[in-house]
């Protein structure tokens, strides 16, 4: 046995080649550092192979923390609102607000006091609006457009921003005692792209551009500080003339809805302003009005707002387009719970009440708040009896 | 043939090549199967042997070193990630004629890498159980149960042929 492993292994020699790499290897590891102390080679096999793994590893993780940190920023679409102040929020694939910037100095001033950095889209409209209409850019008489416009390549996103946006204008209008009209629609990225370099926001733009198909001597900067309402009546206005002369604009539907809505609303301040009830009628209700071009939903929301039009003459019609019907009793019911609410509470309210009775001219309505309101429930039965219905649900 | 450093080091390992090439190729040879294993880690024995420099009380201390070194970096690379999950190759083949040394060296080389050095220190090199004990700091009873169940291993994988374990 011992004699046999002896013989066996005698058989096995260095080989002459390893004996000189081995030589030449140590002579370059001897040449170039005078103390080869540097080199430890004793754990070096196994060690660097874990410690290439680790690496690599870490890497690994830091490479995928990187890229999910940069896609989280990378916005997929952009939402650009309008009324006068201009502001547009870069949203993320998890709809999540990653930019924001204001396109004038309204906008700045609407900007000023929210954080809106990785709100959801919704919250961040909601809170915008809010805003917008505390620093008193959405008038009380239910006079002002609000534009919502999503910028993006891709229209199944378009339309899921568009509602979810509108949603949370007219809730967030709803809960702050606002009327206005909402106004949705769509652009691709191109125009977005164009609006940046003349320092417009793309949703205006666009309404601008509506505004040159139509009448071509209009330049870009003479619109530019204009409120969208202007902008929008102006395309209706410049658009009759153009039927006459049969060179309508097509796809101006949602605008010419949007109008309608508009002069519904100051109907319905005119109205108000003859009955006695004028601290209720801050409008509560808001107004949708479908988006043009990219969705399909516009066509849906559209014959919505016209049946309505053709319907409501008075006042609470806006809101039926609402997919949530029951919005309609509850608009009334709103405007109940809020109209004692504000007197108290809420600064934001109390000043659209004030711009009300300026406006409008009804200095006994202040004094008369509560006796209005009560006049309000019980002289028009109908309206009282869907605040009932309402009031609850909100 | 090599340039002298002030530590007089390649002296040492011309003479260590000349002397102990042998010795070293062998260890590898009981552990490893690879030939770049091989040759990775007869390089880094010598290496070793530079960086440690000279320094030995004696020939025997310089050998035993060698010894100790080689087998733990053998052992390393056993144990390492990649070849205990990664089987090679390119696995040497067995280069004896007689049938006899092929079939006890195949026995040996199939043992667990935890026998191989007591077979090796004991069959080849001819220490004693003390001197392995001293050479690997490993107990002596450790190392007499370690032989006693690597010659079991070796007796049942020869089927009893060989009777003289001794």
């Amino acid at each position: 046995m011992k004699t046999l492993i002896k013989s066996a292994l005698g058989q096995i020699h260095a080989e002459e080649t390893l004996k000189a790499k081995t030589a030449a290897l140590i002579q370059a590891q001897a040449t170039p550092a005078k103390k080869p102390v540097a080199f430890t080679p004793q754990k070096g096999h196994s060690i660097n192979k874990k410690l290439l793994a680790i690496a690599c590893a870490l890497l690994l993780v830091c490479g995928l923390g990187a890229g999910g940190a940069l896609y989280y920023q990378h916005p997929v679409a952009y939402l650009s609102l309008d009324i006068n102040p201009s502001i547009e929020l870069g949203i993320n694939a998890f709809d999540k607000v990653v930019t924001v910037a204001s396109y004038n100095s309204d906008g700045d001033a609407v900007l000023s006091d929210l954080q809106l950095y990785r709100q959801p889209t919704a919250d961040a409209v909601a809170a915008l609006v809010q805003a917008a209409a505390q620093k008193g850019y959405v008038y009380s008489d239910g006079s002002t457009v609000i534009s919502l416009t999503a910028e993006t390549a891709q229209p199944a996103l378009a339309e899921t921003l568009q509602q979810n946006a509108t949603q949370a204008a007219q809730q967030s209008l709803l809960a702050s005692g606002n009327t206005a009209v909402v106004y949705t629609t769509g652009i691709g990225l191109e125009l977005r792209e164009e609006a940046r370099a003349l320092g417009i926001s793309p949703g205006k733009l666009n309404l601008i551009q509506k505004l040159q198909q139509l009448d071509p001597g209009i330049t870009t900067q003479s619109y530019q500080n204009a409120r969208v309402t202007e902008i929008m009546k102006q395309i209706i206005a410049l658009n009759k003339e153009a039927k006459t002369s049969g060179k309508e604009l097509p796809g101006l539907q949602g605008i010419e809805n949007a109008i309608a809505q508009l002069e519904q609303n100051a109907e319905k301040e005119a109205n108000s302003g003859t009955t006695e009830n004028k601290e209720q009628n801050q409008q509560k209700e808001t107004n949708e009005v479908a988006g043009e071009p990219t969705n399909g939903n516009g066509a849906k929301t559209k014959t919505g707002s016209n049946s309505d039009t053709a319907s409501g003459s008075t006042a609470q019609n806006g809101a039926g387009n609402h997919d949530a019907a029951p919005t309609e009793p509850q608009d009334n019911g709103a405007k109940q719970q809020n109209a004692p609410a504000n007197s108290t509470e809420t600064p934001g309210d109390t000043a659209t009440q004030d711009a009300d009775g300026t406006d409008t001219a009804e200095p006994a309505s202040t004094g008369a708040a509560s006796t209005a309101q009560n006049g309000g429930g019980q002289g028009q039965p109908d309206t009282a009896g869907n605040g009932a219905g309402g009031q609850n649900k909100k | 043939m090599m340039e002298k450093t002030p530590y007089g080091t390649n002296d040492v390992i011309t003479k260590a090549l000349e002397q102990y090439a042998d010795m070293v190729r062998r260890i590898c040879f009981v552990y490893l199967r690879n030939e770049a294993d091989v040759q990775d880690v007869f390089q880094e024995v010598f290496l070793a042997l530079f960086v440690h420099g000279p320094g030995f009380e004696s020939e025997e201390h310089q050998k035993a070193w060698l010894c100790r070194v080689a087998i733990n970096k053998c052992k390393d690379v056993c144990k390492s990630f990649f070849r205990r999950r990664v089987s090679s190759l390119d696995e040497i083949e067995l280069p004896f004629e007689d049938p006899q040394e092929s079939e006890v060296m195949a026995a040996v080389l199939a043992l667990p890498p935890q026998y191989k050095d007591v077979i090796y220190l004991f069959y080849y090199e001819d220490y004693t159980v003390p001197q392995i004990a001293d050479l690997l700091h490993t107990k002596e009873s450790t190392l007499y149960s370690k032989l006693h169940r690597a010659r079991a291993l070796l007796k049942q994988a020869l089927g009893g042929s060989y009777e003289n374990f001794d």
